[in-house]
């Protein structure tokens, strides 16, 4: 895709989260908004899905930006963060020329990108104690890939809109993955831009 | 534009449309669930209780717009919502709130048509619907919001427009809108103007159910408080009861209409954006408003001569405000997320003049501003 126009690239910045029904990715997506707004930005929450309640196809996109959101749903992915395989080959196309891939270092093993960032949530998860906390060690990757999310944010709008027995271990997950994600990203940031990763 | 504070709050379009009717006074909700309106009923069944209202899940919709319907005659403010397939099975009673005169909101969500077709997607195919769904000649009134905010808004207004002129308003919204969550800042409850359907000033006994007050909307005591009278779906007289009379049939009829047409004036609303010096304008609604207004935006910024208007109403249709466009534009543009039903507004109150061009995609996908951008550029003189 061409360059859209160019005073938008600084202030929109398009998430899109994509996996398996049942995996979260709304709720993730939700909690991204409302951190977002807690920031200070203005911001546009959607997804998409299948009929299905497990399984299918699950979309939940976030647009953040300065000023108000114009078209609420994503053109160019800023960041693609993938929870299977299917949902990394069908939304790979979206993303716009150097942006940002994130997949499940388990479930997606073929990311045809320059730079990807390859990271086992469901792993991490698992170690927590709560395999469902896929979707919030994924959320821990984008606080630190996204420049305009902060971590405390995030973790405040988790303790609100999580059960408060399920707060603490889906912290763990999220500070765990952040954690990881950091490292990684001090791999990719200064003179080598075009880095490309073996996964 | 709205300012950032703190006390933005996330909000799904449907949650927004709930707040709204809450705060209009809406304290009656029947309805059958359907994707993409579900939440709207969802939350009703939470808030409603609380609010003092009173809840019911019918057994289909048919059913929930009759309950709506015997409601607001019992004084309640009272809606439903639903989507394509609900609501052609609502038709039938949207006429007979539009013969009674009946205070009502009737939200439907438009997934992609015909039948059960894509439940989960979007479309703005029951433009027409709205329209011409119920048979017969009668008046109607359809809102169309572009966001989380107007959805809000524009729930309000259906409520207000609804007891105004007593007759069933309905708030077309495709799934994008409705699904979409936004921060917004709720407004306070004293800075909104709510309506209430008229009273009569009249004794019981003196009372005339469907007598023309000089306003052309009858007052509307709520059944119980004694004023008696006949409901029907026939033809009726100022006492509300049945006849075939001439000299009384074409008056009702002419009545329900022009209560609603006398104020046209009134029910221009509309946004725009660079129509001045625009040679191409785009006429745009709901969530296609949003990809436009990007597109226009961008193509500004290219230099090019374009304009963006934005209907909040659907019907009736806005002559004037289209009409103004037309003589000032050389060329519109209408993108719409179904076969070309506004544009064809459009076109019938076009003079000649200006050449109407339409967008029309119906994959069950949203209209993107790169679209619309090209399009604007193939357009360009």
């Amino acid at each position: 895709m061409k360059d859209t126009s160019k005073s938008q690239k600084n202030s929109r910045f398009e998430i899109r989260v994509a996996g398996s029904g049942g995996q979260g990715i709304i709720l993730a997506g939700i909690i991204l908004a409302e951190a977002a707004i807690l920031d200070g930005r203005h911001v546009a929450q959607s997804q998409s899905y299948g009929a299905e309640t497990r399984g299918g196809n699950s979309v939940s996109e976030v647009i953040l930006s300065d000023t108000e959101v114009d078209y609420p749903r994503a053109v160019e992915l800023d960041l693609l963060v993938s929870l299977t395989q299917e949902a990394c080959d069908r939304n790979l196309s979206d993303v716009k020329k150097g942006g940002r891939v994130i997949v499940d270092s388990d479930l997606v093993h073929k990311v045809f990108w320059e730079a990807v960032v390859s990271l086992p949530f469901r792993q991490i998860a698992q170690n927590v104690g709560e395999e469902r906390a896929i979707n919030m060690a994924a959320l821990g990757a984008i606080a630190s890939f996204c420049p305009y999310l902060s971590s405390t944010s995030l973790t405040k709008v988790m303790a609100k809109r999580l059960p408060p027995s399920k707060v603490a271990v889906n912290s763990l997950a999220f500070d765990e993955a952040l954690k990881l994600a950091d490292k990684l990203k001090r791999g990719f940031q200064p003179q080598e831009n075009r880095e490309e990763f073996e996964i | 534009m709205r300012k950032l504070t703190q006390e933005q709050v996330l909000l799904q379009g449907n949650e927004a449309c709930v707040k709204g009717a809450l705060m209009a006074g809406c304290r009656f909700f029947a309805g059958y669930p359907i994707t993409p309106a579900t939440e709207v009923m969802e939350i009703m069944a939470q808030e409603l209780p609380k609010a003092g209202g009173v809840f019911i899940q019918m057994e289909d919709e048919i059913a929930s717009l009759g309950a709506v319907i015997g409601a607001s005659l019992a004084g309640a403010k009272s809606m439903t919502a639903t989507s394509g397939p609900g609501f052609s099975l609502m038709q039938e009673h949207i006429g007979f709130a539009c013969m009674a005169e009946v205070p009502c909101v009737i939200v439907d969500v438009m997934r992609a048509g015909p039948s059960t077709g894509l439940p989960t997607q979007p479309s703005q195919a029951d433009v027409m619907q709205a329209r011409w769904g119920t048979h017969g000649d009668h008046p109607i009134i359809a809102l169309a919001p572009a966001s989380v905010y107007e959805f809000l808004e524009l729930t309000i207004q259906a409520f207000n427009l609804s007891e105004r002129y007593r007759t069933p308003v309905i708030i077309l919204v495709d799934e994008v809108i409705a699904h979409l969550r936004e921060g917004i800042i709720l407004p306070a409850l004293g800075d909104i103007e709510i309506e209430e359907r008229p009273q009569p000033k009249v004794p019981p006994e003196w009372y005339l159910p469907y007598g023309d007050p000089g306003s052309g909307v009858p007052p509307m005591p709520p059944f119980g408080e004694g004023y008696r009278y006949h409901v029907t779906g026939l033809y009726h007289d100022v006492r509300g009861y049945p006849t075939t009379r001439i000299d009384e049939v074409e008056p009702l009829i002419r009545r329900l209409f022009s209560k609603i047409s006398k104020d046209f004036e009134r029910l221009q609303w509309f946004d725009s954006f660079h129509t001045d010096d625009a040679t191409i304008t785009v006429i745009s609604y709901g969530c296609v408003a949003r990809a436009a207004f990007q597109a226009v935006k961008e193509a500004r910024e290219q230099g090019l001569k374009v304009g963006f208007v934005k209907l909040k109403i659907l019907w009736p249709f806005m002559r004037r405000t289209i009409t103004k466009i037309l003589a000032n534009s050389q060329k519109v543009l209408v993108p719409e997320m179904n076969i070309g039903q506004i544009s064809r507004e459009v076109k019938r109150v076009n003079k000649g003049e200006c050449e109407v061009a339409t967008l029309n995609k119906v994959d069950g996908t949203p209209i993107t501003p790169p679209e619309i951008l090209k399009m604007l550029e193939e357009m360009q003189p």
